[in-house]
């Protein structure tokens, strides 16, 4: 039959094709060819895992194909620890700006600069990730910079200073209240302060929460959250990797091991009733974003949620909310679904797009459709295999794609669920979605009752 | 009959594999094969990875394109999503003849506005006055293409080649087009390669341009998506500023051009442009070269060899005179901005522009600090919109301030430092460290695959891919006296544009 198939879809080509190419070309249908199982496999953690006696766990990778390589940190403290408001905050800006103790700031900053290195530090809710690169020349002089920003971080007044400044940093607006550079992630910002209003998660902080906070308070939150069973590390790159193991050993097996303080209890994010929030911006465009908090989920059903989003509004070309919105009529540049994960508790789900003032209406009216179909519809098989493959043999295998990718991968994976299990039974677990299971959970996790609209740009009545 | 082609082909196809020579600081192991029909295979094989950066280059963009129809090369990329007879038709049988209709309806649309063409003039830059908006008859016209148009969406299967490639594992998908080239690209397992091939071969030769008027607003979209940057403007000014003939500055195109765009230009350069000798394929990961010979063979050998297209070959005229301009706005950051007009790739000066860029940018930034003038500097060397590398290029260095009290010794200052500097040597240690700098850059780059294979083909449409590795280690030899001797030879009034972005002041 495929045989058959293909020999049709050559003769077809033969005669029909506009502006044709004479000679014979193989135009089987992408249906009718053999997908090959990919050659991919699931990398061994245990080859790559360091376990030092405190309980710090690192992850090694050589990926030598250029002379470069990264070194990474990545702790379980984030934005709601602490008892004292803004520490976590400070203690970010001194891993970002003030180095370690044993040099100056502008010493910290020359040797950063002189190796050319890319370094970051990202504060997020509930952890946060410490990154440096740098040429294979530097290495020696990158690693134990590295250490010793983790194990003595030269935490000073300037920090909190400069803590102060980011934390309190609000939407500019002009003297009407429009917003002066209405954009996608201003739209975002106001659907998060919106759902995330009361909620531990989306506290917002002012100068006062930093008055009395000391650099002292902000040693003390260092000392209880960062020890050594609170923390992962990935190091790969153009490496010797048993090098690295020893050096790991060397600089962290005296790394305090005692168990950090209880986290605070984060409350489940509270569903609203369905509500329009309009902001006034002075953009040639309206940005809309249409979401909920999406309730926590037993595992069989996040993966079903995702593979629903897929289908739904994953973020990439062929979903049918970029089809029935942007590919069918011309009304956007991008709609997309986004899950939002917030590691443990629950968490959001939104939908991002943005159009030209005179069709948002249509646009909008166009996404709830899609969303109310798929709630009410199996999805075919075609759309299921489709998202599946691009799961498990797309999106999951570039999370591995190289040593790099795996050390970090496995590294947070640790820090977050203190095992594998949940990357090793990925591949599986998206296989085994059925199409009722992507119905029951579009069902039971999207609630357009509890939609919050955020409007940015010109007002549109969207009911 | 099919494999008695393939076998003929394969015999007749010249083989000429050529392997880059290794063990210089830069890692370029390139393959070349080109095919009888003058397809350009490359290939870095890295045998450990399992999974393949695949892109597609066509040497065309914006620099082929004609006043009127700017952004029409950008416009084309964009149809070539739309699919093709056996990709995305339902029932190409009853499609093909609505198809036919929409092109014919539209040569009539085009006469008819030939013959209307006094009445329909624009007559100024304004956009703001015709004798007349349109005519009944082109009202008509309208019409019924967009009936065809719905009554084709039935028929139609939308965003075909990204399903598959999804299906396929597929990642990174997308498409890029520039001043000089257009690319489609995927990232794969690497033992389903065929996807890709059978997808492009099929993309490069029988796309059909469906649903071109909604595709129309998507480029509206892009436009005032860009618009709405606040930088957007002022940069698309101070570009036009910097070159006077090429038509390289915006290849996205203006609002002015999205309406002018048709169907018979679209395929006149799809026609030209899209052909086997102007195309190279560039692979890196998982395969080898022995094994992607024939299986590109099976897809694309099939194609003919055509006319060589005409290349860009339009030259800015040698600058004379320094330019400035004055932007007012109040929501950007007042700045001052130096631009000169340098070579482009394939001229031997432009590598030491990289240097010189980075020493400049550390120098400037002391400079201005050292003065208590301060500023946030940059700087980069670009080809005006794309930021590496191209034809014309520019370099540029702004120094960007919260309010505009220290424009005018900021720019006093940077002019003072650029003469120095045509005067006297920096010292080896600035120079040795603007290389290392650069070579981090490239590792970095070089580290993605899908980089890699940008850069790769990058220098393929600009010059060819052979230099780019000599292009790499030639900034690494740039000496001291390379810096002093450009810097005096290129950057001078006369090759200056320099911008200025004040607040607009209460009164305007």
């Amino acid at each position: 039959m495929r045989h058959f198939l293909k020999a049709s879809c050559l003769i077809l080509s033969l005669l029909v094709l506009p502006d044709t190419q004479v000679l014979a070309q193989d135009l089987i249908h992408p249906r009718d060819m053999e997908i090959p199982k990919s050659k991919f496999k699931s990398p061994d953690p245990a080859k790559y895992q360091l376990s030092l006696d405190n309980g710090l766990v690192a992850y090694v990778a050589k990926e030598d194909q250029v002379p470069l390589v990264s070194l990474s940190a990545f702790i379980r403290v984030g934005k709601i620890d602490g008892r004292k408001e803004g520490a976590a905050e400070a203690l970010a800006e001194a891993f970002l700006n003030s180095g370690p103790k044993n040099m100056s700031p502008t010493a910290f900053k020359s040797a950063l600069r002189r190796m050319t290195a890319e370094y970051s530090v990202i504060l997020h809710n509930k952890w946060t990730e410490i990154n440096l690169n740098v040429p294979t020349e530097d290495l020696e002089e990158a690693f134990k910079l590295f250490c010793a920003i983790i194990k003595s971080p030269n935490i000073t007044e300037e920090n909190i200073k400069a803590a102060i400044g980011k934390a309190i940093k609000e939407v500019e607006v002009d003297k009407n209240g429009v917003i002066i550079d209405g954009s996608s992630s201003v739209a975002v910002r106001k659907f998060h302060d919106i759902i995330l209003k009361d909620n531990i998660l989306g506290k917002k902080l002012v100068s006062s929460d930093f008055e009395d906070l000391s650099t002292h308070d902000v040693e003390r939150f260092y000392t209880a959250y960062v020890v050594a069973g609170n923390m992962t590390i990935a190091v790969s790159g153009d490496i010797n990797e048993e090098a690295i193991q020893k050096k790991l050993r060397a600089q962290f097996s005296a790394l305090i091991d005692k168990a950090p303080p209880n986290r605070k209890n984060v409350p489940l994010i509270k569903h609203q009733k369905n509500k329009y929030h309009y902001f006034p911006a002075d953009k040639l465009q309206t940005w809309v974003v249409i979401g909920h908090p999406l309730d926590q989920m037993v595992l069989k059903d996040k993966t079903a949620f995702e593979v629903m989003n897929y289908i739904l509004a994953g973020g990439h070309f062929w979903t049918r909310m970029f089809i029935e919105t942007r590919d069918k009529y011309g009304l956007t540049n991008d709609a997309s679904g986004y899950i939002e994960d917030q590691w443990d508790g629950s968490g959001s789900y939104s939908f991002h797009t943005s159009s030209r003032h005179d069709v948002t209406k249509q646009l909008y009216d166009n996404i709830m459709g899609v969303i109310y179909e798929i709630q009410k519809e199996l999805v075919s098989d075609e759309e299921l295999m489709i998202a599946q493959n691009a799961l498990a043999d797309g999106v999951y295998e570039m999370k591995f794609k190289d040593g790099n990718a795996t050390a970090r991968s496995f590294a947070i994976e640790k820090l977050r669920y203190d095992n594998h299990d949940r990357s090793k039974s990925y591949p599986m677990r998206v296989r085994s979605v059925t199409k009722e299971d992507i119905l029951r959970v579009a069902n039971e996790y999207i609630h357009p009752e509890a939609f919050q609209v955020i409007v940015v740009g010109e007002y549109t009545n969207l009911q | 009959m099919r494999y008695f082609l393939i076998k003929l082909l394969m015999v007749l196809t010249f083989v000429s594999t050529n392997v880059a020579a290794q063990g210089s600081e830069y890692n370029l192991p390139i393959k070349e094969h080109i095919f009888e029909n003058g397809l350009k295979l490359l290939v870095i094989e890295r045998p450990g990875d399992t999974r393949v950066a695949a892109k597609i280059w066509t040497d065309m963009g914006a620099l082929n394109e004609i006043s009127g129809e700017y952004g029409s090369a950008h416009f084309l990329e964009h149809l070539m999503f739309k699919g093709t007879p056996t990709l995305g038709a339902k029932d190409w049988q009853t499609e093909k003849p609505l198809i036919d209709e929409i092109n014919a309806t539209e040569k009539a649309m085009i006469a008819e506005l030939n013959r209307a063409r006094n009445n329909l003039r624009e007559r100024g830059v304004f956009h703001d006055y015709k004798h007349e908006q349109t005519t009944p008859e082109l009202i008509r016209l309208q019409k019924h293409i967009d009936d065809l148009e719905r009554k084709v969406e039935d028929l139609t299967d939308e965003g075909i080649t990204m399903k598959w490639y999804q299906g396929f594992g597929g990642t990174r998908l997308t498409a890029s087009t520039e001043q000089e080239y257009m690319h489609f690209d995927i990232e794969l397992p690497a033992n389903r390669i065929d996807i890709f091939l059978r997808i492009e071969a099929d993309r490069m030769t029988n796309a059909i341009f469906r649903k071109f008027d909604a595709e129309r607003m998507i480029l509206v979209e892009q436009r005032i998506g860009f618009l709405n940057r606040l930088n957007s403007r002022y940069t698309e000014t101070m570009e036009a500023l910097v070159g006077r003939t090429s038509n390289v500055y915006n290849p996205e195109g203006y609002m002015t051009d999205f309406k002018n765009y048709t169907r018979q230009y679209e395929r006149y350069l799809y026609n030209t442009y899209f052909i086997p000798n102007n195309t190279t394929l560039i692979f890196i990961g998982g395969v080898t070269m022995d094994e992607m010979i024939p299986k590109v063979e099976r897809y694309f050998g099939g194609l003919e060899r055509k006319p060589e297209p005409t290349r860009y070959y339009g030259q800015e005229p040698l600058p004379s005179g320094e330019k400035r301009l004055i932007y007012r706005d109040n929501k950007l950051s007042p700045r001052i901005e130096l631009r000169y007009q340098i070579p482009g790739v394939g001229h031997p000066d432009k590598p030491h522009f990289d240097v010189i860029k980075e020493v400049m940018l550390n120098r400037l930034q002391k400079t201005l600090d050292d003065k208590e003038i301060g500023g946030n500097v940059n700087a980069n060397t670009m080809v005006v919109h794309t930021n590496n590398y191209g034809l014309p290029s520019s370099i540029h260095f702004a120094a960007l301030y919260e309010d505009a009290e220290k424009l005018d010794a900021s720019e006093e200052a940077m002019l003072a430092e650029i003469e120095f500097l045509s005067e006297e040597n920096i010292s080896n240690e600035e120079l040795k460290f603007a290389q290392k700098t650069l070579r981090t850059q490239w590792y970095r780059a070089a580290s993605d695959p899908n980089r890699l294979n940008f850069h790769i083909g990058h220098f393929e449409v600009m010059d060819s891919w052979k230099t780019l590795k000599p292009y790499l280690e030639t900034r690494d030899r740039t000496t001291v006296e390379d810096v002093r001797r450009l810097v005096k030879q290129y950057f001078i009034p006369d090759n200056r544009s320099i911008g200025k972005v004040v607040p607009k002041g209460e009164s305007q």
